[in-house]
């Protein structure tokens, strides 16, 4: 059975309210459009600040600051119940929720290109404040203040304002500006570069959170897939990428090569099936499954929740990465032998992408969907998606996951509701497109196995690949994870073995004499 | 003939709730004509 | 309601007009019920080409009744009865009539 070991794992987010405002996908159009003045005037009233956003439960499950297992027994109804102070730190076991004027400064630290400039006074600033994170190198701090990206806020106004630059806030006041790439590229448009960049940037904070979690040295990275959903490229290729290698390039993966895998949501998925594969074929000694957030996802249901009055809870880039190494036995292991795949042939209905991504797989493996301690299919957090009118998309899942192992006779329709509590899994990821697609749960499944309190948990990843009008095809891929078999069992001869071992060679050698 | 006869649909889907190709594949020989059908993700 | 699709409702509301029937395969009571009032009254967002336009059509949930009758019941089996299970088909029917009832021309009996 072909199998690797996930050895580590980590999950940061970066808190980007005012980023997100003006150019988050929602609030950027509705700007543009001219029609929503209401909305628009509305939304800064409902921005959460960075304390609530760390007293968040969602947020300190994601960064791995209360374990799953706590986050599950919280009382519902989490934005009304913050956290107590001493679970509400800036970081967690798998990463951190670092603050908007940081990211600002490692999104300067980021840039190859003089692109992003920083008013001198705030880059400073940043730069002392993000030395003091565990995992930023004195490289990237000094990064931040290099000349060329600080400029005097005159300098920028001009740039905003005669060359097609983005202001970039903090306080409520312009601290910066990205500027365009090209005067006609719609590619290298100011917003495009911005939203490249702080996806690299997020990337970035999660491969450095990787790093220390696993204890690798950085130059002892061999290959980096990244899998975000972000497009980077001219006129001639939009999105021709690698944001892996750029992202290597500034954790000082100096050994390192790499390549993105795109997939909308399935892309994770895809990533984690794709570096698995080529880890266990010995092509790469090891590799990190690495994705950036999205600036444009920031605020998508924002309307729904100023005209509710709620806040407006979409204020977070999130990121994640993952260390595949050969399996030794020591770490929670990803199958290779049975893989959740939606072919062209199978059909866009939910039970036929269900049945591709769970009963197939399992069934392919001799296994049924009891044998399946938790599903962790889309991840989005439901207090986001209720009040916009989307419903509570993991319970959706689950539900879906529950009413096919109905059909397939596999559990009784009475105990639905038993099997949905007992193996779903509630969704406290952002609505960051591939960022909830199952990938946060591998990291409190692999710390649940650890624990010995589950053997095995399914990760889905399911893809809108409608969305760029190519084709109405649905699409997704699964893989389980497990707990590791005891290495001592396969490989430690008892007495007995030996002298049968012995006993059948000597029996061997007599026949032949014979 | 069904209620749908001549009619013209629209259908407006959703990925995790019923898809557009779903409801069409149920639809097709209802007499109506689909105009279209599409499929919408929120999150 | 995207954007896009809006401006496809409003074209075939404009060209047929309500001999168009709009059905919703929405997962959520509430979506539903915004995206029937979009189709009917108006979008309610005032964000996309039906705001302010009342094209009045007869709106449906895939679930509805009326609508599930006119389903091939093989292709139903295959493509919609596993979400019967897995969403709530009477409140979800229910959302879109209270619409329908409201804003709606021509509706099939």
């Amino acid at each position: 059975m072909s199998k690797v070991g996930i050895k580590s794992y980590s999950y940061c987010l970066n808190h980007a309210p005012e980023t997100g405002s003006h150019y988050g996908g929602t609030p950027y159009e509705a700007f543009h459009s001219g029609k929503e003045q209401e909305y628009l005037d509305a939304l800064p009233k409902f921005l959460q600040s960075y304390d609530h956003a760390l007293h968040y439960a969602p947020n300190q499950t994601y960064i791995g600051g209360i374990s799953y297992e706590e986050f599950e027994a919280l009382p519902a109804g989490w934005v009304n119940n913050p956290l107590p102070d001493e679970k509400s730190k800036r970081y967690g076991k798998f990463g951190e929720l670092m603050p908007e004027d940081e990211f600002l400064g490692l999104i300067s630290a980021c840039d190859e290109f003089e692109l992003v400039w920083l008013e001198k006074s705030f880059a400073e600033e940043v730069s002392k404040k993000l030395a003091e994170d565990p995992v930023i190198t004195e490289a990237i701090v000094k990064r931040v203040i290099r000349p060329k990206n600080m400029h005097e806020i005159s300098e920028i106004d001009t740039e905003v304002k005669e060359r097609a630059g983005l202001y970039l806030y903090h306080d409520g006041k312009p601290v910066g500006c990205i500027r365009s790439g090209h005067p006609t590229d719609q590619c290298l448009t100011a917003h495009v570069l911005l939203e490249n960049l702080a996806g690299k940037a997020s990337g970035v904070l999660a491969l450095l959170h990787l790093l220390k979690n696993s204890g690798l040295n950085p130059t002892d990275l061999d290959f980096v897939i990244e899998c975000s959903e972000e497009g980077a490229g001219d006129v001639g290729q939009r999105a021709g990428g690698n944001f892996a290698k750029a992202i290597a390039e500034v954790a000082g993966c100096v050994n390192a090569s790499g390549c993105d895998v795109r997939g909308f949501c399935a892309g994770p998925v895809n990533a984690m099936i794709n570096a698995a594969s080529q880890v266990a074929a010995g092509a790469r000694k090891n590799i990190a499954v690495v994705a950036g957030g999205s600036i444009p996802k920031l605020y998508m249901n924002s309307r729904d929740h100023v005209k509710k009055g709620l806040l407006a809870l979409e204020d977070c880039v999130g990121s994640f990465a993952v260390l595949i190494v050969p399996d030794d036995g020591t770490n929670p292991v990803m199958r290779l032998d049975v893989l959740g795949k939606h072919t062209v042939g199978a059909g866009g209905a939910p039970q036929a992408v269900t049945s591709a991504l769970t009963f197939e797989p399992l069934q392919a493996a001799g296994l049924t969907f009891a044998d399946v301690d938790r599903f962790a299919p889309e991840l989005q957090n439901h207090e986001i998606t209720e009040p916009a009118g989307a419903g509570n998309v993991p319970l959706a899942n689950i539900k879906m996951i529950a009413a096919l192992a109905v059909m397939k006779k596999a559990i009784e329709k009475a105990d639905m509701m038993k099997f949905i509590k007992e193996h779903g899994t509630i969704g406290y990821a952002h609505t960051q497109g591939h960022i909830p697609a199952g990938v946060p749960f591998i990291g409190p499944a692999c710390e649940l196995i650890k624990e010995g309190k589950i053997k095995r948990a399914m990760i889905i990843g399911k893809g809108s690949l409608f969305l760029a009008r190519l084709t109405n095809l649905a699409d997704g891929a699964s893989f389980l994870i497990e707990a590791p078999e005891k290495v001592e069992a396969q490989t430690q001869v008892s007495k007995d073995d030996i002298k049968a071992m012995i006993l059948e060679a000597l029996s061997e050698v007599a026949g032949k004499l014979a | 003939m069904g209620k749908l006869a001549g009619k013209k649909l629209l259908l407006l889907g959703e990925r995790d709730g019923v898809p557009g190709p779903a409801m069409e594949a149920c639809l097709k020989d209802s007499g109506a004509e689909i105009i279209f059908s599409a499929t919408e993700c929120f999150v | 309601m995207d954007l896009q699709n809006q401006q496809r409702v409003k074209d075939a509301g404009e060209k047929y007009g309500t001999d168009c029937v709009v059905i919703l395969g929405s997962s959520d009571a509430e979506g539903a019920e915004i995206y029937a009032e979009t189709v009917t009254a108006g979008d309610p967002t005032y964000a996309g080409p039906l705001a302010g336009v009342s094209l009045e059509l007869p709106v449906y949930h895939i679930f509805d009744p009326i609508i599930r009758a006119e389903c091939d019941p093989a292709a139903w089996e295959e493509q919609i009865s596993m979400m019967e299970m897995v969403l709530e088909p009477d409140a979800l029917a229910e959302a879109v009539k209270g619409m329908r009832d409201q804003y709606s021309k021509n509706v099939i009996e």
